[in-house]
């Protein structure tokens, strides 16, 4: 499931955690929380991010 | 999991801003005066009004952001809003986060955790 974490510490710092997207699917459902809340510090892209969506084969084989 | 992202929290949001200063019991006011040490007084387009004897100025800045000043002498400021505004910013990103999914149709679930940091999670996205 897709679920997007804000985590805000004590000191007003906002860590976007983007959960279970494929691809970059992740950025597009962050993007407008990381334009109105300030001032970019860090980005971390997990394995997940690197992942292909998933394509339909089609494979014909001649008898 | 995808990404993390860390962000500087900036106030742009004046709705949010009023919202987190309603959390936190304070008055948020335009176009007056901010209280300082001894009879220093700064006139600001808003001003958070503290309990204490010193008080929150807030200006826009060029690049559309609220910049904060105050007196954090005697820590009377510290006391109220936290070290470096920490209360404030936090709760600030809090209601703002909250309203920029809540206008997208998005759900909002606020917690408290231990470490005195507050979690979000936004669902369907």
């Amino acid at each position: 499931m897709r679920t997007v974490e804000v985590i805000v510490t004590s000191s007003g710092e906002v860590i976007i955690n983007a959960t279970g997207f494929a691809g970059s699917d992740c950025e597009k459902a962050t993007a407008f929380l990381e334009m109105a809340l300030g001032k970019l510090a860090a980005k971390e892209r997990k394995p997940e991010f690197y992942q292909r969506r998933r394509r339909t084969h089609q494979q014909k084989i001649g008898l | 999991m995808s990404h993390f992202t860390t962000i500087r929290t900036q106030i742009r949001d004046l709705q949010a801003l009023r919202e987190a200063c309603a959390e936190l019991n304070l008055e948020l006011l335009q176009n007056t005066d901010a209280r300082g040490y001894g009879s220093n007084h700064q006139h600001a387009e808003f001003v958070i009004r503290l309990k204490g004897p010193y008080d929150i100025a807030l200006n826009r800045q060029p690049d559309g952001t609220y910049g904060l000043t105050t007196d954090w002498w005697d820590g009377h400021v510290e006391k109220e809003v936290g070290g470096n505004y920490g209360r404030l910013l936090q709760l600030y990103a809090v209601h703002k986060t909250a309203r920029e999914a809540r206008s997208r149709g998005l759900s909002v679930q606020r917690a408290q955790r231990n470490d005195g940091s507050i979690k979000l999670v936004i669902g369907g996205v």
